[in-house]
């Protein structure tokens, strides 16, 4: 087994995370900033209000990332969901210290457009100076798009890497709930696929693309679309041989879930792709870091397997929910010159039932990872 | 693994079945009769070629045959009857002769991460010297590939054995001693790209980064056969650089790169291949400024020679069949091609009634069509022919009093019968019935063809479904052949999975949609006027300006109103929901842009599959149809 940095690691679910809020923040020596988006998504204040509601008095500034999709986004029509959100996180926040970022996610130039969010986001914190006033850092990703926030916890740890008396505490929050996830439905998803700021992994250099490329799409409900787009981004270049290994989710809250997606997916997967029955992986559905744990497992045993070609590159996607893509975020943060992530980017969302969805914010968990800090001090 | 596969139409990457010896056996020379006529006119090398078409159109399939890799297959086997045509096609425009391969093909795929070089917070001279380093050390690289390739050498590993040679009096190559070895040029490109992608990628600033920046396209200058040697030999007699997907270069890239190409009109052979997606906006609705380039559109291309495609289709569907699993080895011959008039007699005698009486209704005004009418009554064919033909006369009726004559009204003769009635009047007429009465009308081979709109992938997404169906009565035991009302359901069905799809995959969905819907209801109440007076029917439509004497038509497309219009029909181009074609049209020859719906929207409104009927609509009209 490689060693790798995160194992042991340590995460709080919705049962443990109030207790250790409490108990972490018990003494006033904490400074923290709180990085969260402004989006419709009826999670975006979850983490905040059991945050706070647990410690009162928290010495804690925000970070709002306010994030534009462009005028014609179908995101644009839930303007209501966004202000009952603010109204929520004005009451929460009080007085306390607000900055807002505001970030263009696409770049429109003539007819083209491109993404520009991952490295706008990145780009919010340029060195360490940005950061050391804070003993901790929480970034709640649970109103904020992929294309945001891979670059942007990316960027954080390595700043807080490149200071190696660091002592920071980075959290990572999510709150999580499959079912309003199966109610936001991605639009205008993007054409031609990039690989997300920082994390290029080196596969589209030139010089490299003798090496096959081995993609790990970890797979989620109605992403037909996403599927095939990054499949035809994989098999782009005719002359580079590429493997694709579906990772499913298992065990999984509803144990049918990878069943169903199988079902779903099976015409794609086995006629389209022509995938190997043996290249389907499972990873566990509630915990990133073993998510983490198991693809670093797999991707090792490639590279080691491909070392007599000189190696291989591997390609991360996650489709699945936000709390298993913080597996593959940290899988692909340790390994930059080989594990990239390539993101499907969508132009907005669509809500498809808003009275629905309302009725299921209580049902949302909350999961933290904690990733830099005091259980890390060697 | 097997090379076999249980439904192959729907296999996505082609090249797990196109073996070079495939993909060539499917390649049809007749493409190359365009390069032909560019290399007659001494146009098709030392120039620049830009090769246009749609997503699927079949341009990097183009590329693939000028590849080392094909080429050897094709001098491997260049007597094989297969391959004749294509090595001769070849040959004739000195690609291969038949002792050797006089051509390296080199190909760059242009993906999305020079863009990134937009974002970084420099000069726009400095994005350009960056840009120039990481496309000569991408080039570099490819060029050094393709020739191992072509000389069965190892890559990188053999690279020593080559040389390269340069003068270097402009001092391009600045960190490099030349001559050098094909290896040191490798590892001194490597190194600019690994920078460069460093620079670009890295979460923390790179400080000790110097990158050498290039103000010139110095690889696609340096890069000439004399100058890159075999054990003291050419390579090759000439080296074509094939830049493929150039649409992802960000439009001043694009610009940079075609303007320098322009500027200095070296002797070098350059093609690049884009999607329409490409051109800006006002490229696809205005006229594009094609004078300095050659330009080769496939699918106009292929649109002039629709039996050939057909054939190629044929082709392909053929050989998918063949490698099923399923034992289902052949696809043409499971569509049936005729329709099942027994299924739908009793649709017939009604269609039959209706018309009749609607006949008998015109007889009770005027006794100008008594004979006409007569004749149908009199008719003797079967229930299929004598609807079609009552369904012919009723329109020609409809046709004729429609007319403002000051002729009298004799009666008309049957013979005037014969003469109005064509090929177009019976279309409508099978459409109209089939439409009204759900009569299968979309089913046959031929039809499935029409419905590629000329591209490869789009007839294999129709075919796939089919095949399954195929697959399916197999497995039942049932006939294999699926019918005609089979057939034309799943092609309804498939139109609508992608009229679906299009919320989630095309920008503007919204307003694409809306506009569709109206330009499918403007279409079908122009098709079916009861005289068809656009026989078959209207599925397209030119963009005529209000004014057009007095304004150009430059001025609609700079006016901030019409943007939604522009980015709804740029982006129908791009997604290929729409396609643009050249047509001839009034009084000298004006030619006409017009945009006809792809034919897969055809089948989802309800509309004949055949170009031709379109009608000229102003800005104004048009921006309505999102409204």
């Amino acid at each position: 087994m490689v060693d790798i940095r995160w194992n042991p690691h340590i995460m709080f679910n919705n049962e443990n995370i109030d207790e250790f809020w409490k108990e972490h923040f018990s003494n006033n020596s904490h400074k923290a900033l709180f990085i969260l988006g402004k989006g419709f998504d009826i999670r975006m204040n979850i983490t905040l209000s059991r945050l706070l509601n647990q410690c009162p008095n928290v010495n804690i500034t925000f970070l709002m990332i306010e994030f534009d999709e462009g005028k014609n986004s179908s995101s644009n029509k839930y303007q209501n969901l966004i202000e009952t959100n603010m109204r929520e996180f004005e009451s929460l926040i009080g007085d306390r210290k607000l900055i807002i970022e505001k970030i263009k996610i696409w770049s429109k130039t003539g007819k083209g457009r491109r993404i520009i969010g991952d490295r706008k986001a990145a780009d919010i914190f340029m060195d360490y100076s940005d950061i050391k006033n804070y003993t901790d850092i929480i970034i709640d990703i649970s109103a904020l798009p992929r294309g945001i926030y891979f670059s942007l916890v990316g960027k954080v740890l390595s700043i807080i890497d490149s200071k190696h008396d660091s002592s920071q505490n980075l959290f990572i929050s999510v709150a999580e709930n499959a079912k309003i996830d199966s109610q936001i439905q991605e639009t205008a998803i993007e054409d031609d696929l990039a690989y997300l700021h920082g994390f290029g992994g080196e596969i589209e250099l030139e010089s490299e693309k003798d090496k096959p490329l081995i993609w790990f799409p970890i797979l989620g409900e109605e992403k037909y679309s996403h599927i095939l787009r990054g499949a035809d981004k994989i098999a782009e270049d005719k002359n580079r041989l590429y493997e694709i290994c579906p990772v499913l989710p298992f065990p999984s809250k509803d144990p049918r879930r990878s069943d169903s997606l199988l079902i779903e997916y099976h015409g794609l997967l086995f006629d389209s792709l022509d995938i190997e029955p043996q290249n389907i992986m499972y990873i566990t559905e509630r915990d990133p870091f073993q998510a983490y744990i198991q693809l670093s497992k797999a991707i090792n045993n490639y590279k080691n397997s491909l070392s007599i070609i000189n190696g291989c590159k591997i390609t991360l996607s996650t489709f699945s929910s936000k709390l298993l893509s913080i597996g593959s975020l940290l899988v692909a943060y340790e390994n930059q010159d080989f594990v990239g992530i390539m993101n499907i980017n969508s132009g907005g969302y669509k809500i498809l039932d808003q009275d629905k969805i309302e009725g299921l914010k209580n049902k949302s968990e909350l999961f933290v990872t904690w990733l830099t800090g005091i259980p890390y001090k060697k | 693994m097997s090379n076999k596969f249980r439904n192959p139409f729907k296999l996505r990457a082609s090249e797990k079945i196109e073996s070079e010896v495939g993909f060539l056996r499917l390649f049809s020379p007749h493409v190359l009769e365009a390069l032909s006529e560019e290399y007659q006119s001494g146009m098709l090398w030392e120039n620049i070629l830009l090769i246009h078409s749609s997503p699927g159109g079949g341009k990097s399939s183009l590329l693939r045959a000028f590849e080392p890799a094909s080429l050897i297959t094709l001098l491997h086997n260049k007597s094989a009857t297969e391959y004749r045509g294509l090595f001769n096609a070849l040959k004739k425009i000195e690609v291969i002769n038949n002792d050797r391969i006089e051509l390296l093909g080199v190909s760059l795929q242009c993906t999305r991460n020079y863009q990134i070089l937009e974002e970084l917070n420099i000069s726009e001279a400095q994005k350009t010297r960056l840009f120039f380093s990481l496309f000569n050390s991408r080039i570099m690289i490819a060029t050094l590939r393709s020739a191992c390739k072509l000389k069965s050498k190892k890559f990188p590993d053999d690279l020593q054995e080559f040389s390269f040679q340069y003068s270097n009096d402009g001092n391009f190559f600045k960190s490099i001693d030349l001559p050098c070895t094909g290896k040191d040029l490798y590892i001194w490109a490597s190194n600019i790209e690994k920078e460069i992608y460093r620079l670009v990628d890295s979460f923390m600033p790179i400080k000790d980064i110097r990158v050498e920046g290039h103000d010139e396209l110095i690889s696609i200058l340096a890069l000439r056969p004399e100058n890159l040697t075999l054990n003291g030999e050419k390579v090759c007699s000439r080296i074509l650089f094939m830049f493929d997907d150039a649409h992802k270069l960000s439009i001043a890239q694009r610009k940079i790169f075609k303007q320098y190409l322009l500027e200095k009109r070296s002797d070098c052979s350059v093609w690049i291949s884009e999607r329409l997606e490409a051109l800006d906006a006002k490229d696809h609705l205005g006229s594009f400024n094609e004078r300095d380039f050659q330009v080769l559109n496939l699918e106009n291309f292929w649109k002039k020679y629709p039996a050939k495609f057909s054939k190629i289709l044929q082709n392909i569907s053929d050989k998918r069949a063949s490698i099923s699993t399923e034992e289902v080895t052949s696809f043409q011959e499971y569509l049936t091609e005729n329709i099942n008039e027994e299924n739908i007699k009793e649709k017939l005698k009604l269609i039959i009634k209706h018309t009749q009486e609607k006949l008998n209704d015109f007889s009770k005004y005027t006794n100008k069509f008594d004979e006409w009418i007569n004749y149908t009554n009199t008719f003797e064919g079967s229930l299929l022919e004598k609807a079609v033909l009552l369904k012919e006369v009723e329109i020609l009726i409809n046709r004729n009093i429609g007319k403002t004559q000051l002729s009298l009204e004799f009666p008309l003769v049957l013979d005037e019968l014969q003469i109005k009635k064509n090929a177009d009047v019976t279309n409508a007429a099978y459409l109209f019935m089939s439409i009204e009465y759900e009569i299968p009308y979309y089913f046959s081979f031929k039809t499935l063809s029409k419905l590629s709109s000329y591209n490869i992938e789009q007839f294999l997404s129709f075919g796939a479904e089919m095949f399954e169906e195929m697959i399916s009565n197999k497995m039942k035991g049932d006939e294999i052949m699926l019918s005609d009302f089979k057939q034309n359901k799943i092609m309804q069905s498939v139109a609508k999975k992608r009229w679906k799809r299009i919320d989630m995959e095309v920008p503007y969905a919204n307003d694409i949609q809306k506009f569709l819907k109206s330009f499918g209801n403007f279409s079908k109440k122009q098709t079916f006027q009861p005289n068809a007076p656009y026989a078959p029917g209207v599925s397209g439509f030119s963009i005529k300006p209000k004014k057009q004497n007095l304004f150009k038509e430059s001025l609609w497309i700079d006016n901030p109103i019409y943007e939604p219009l522009i980015d709804v029909i740029s982006t129908c181009v791009a997604y290929n929901l729409l396609e643009k074609h050249t047509v001839l049209q009034g009084k000298k020859g004006q030619v006409w842009d017009v945009y006809y719906m792809n034919r897969w929207l055809c089948v989802f409104f309800g509309l004949p599959l055949s170009h031709g009927g379109f009608r000229h609509k102003t800005p104004d009209e048009l921006i309505k149809w999102i409204k």
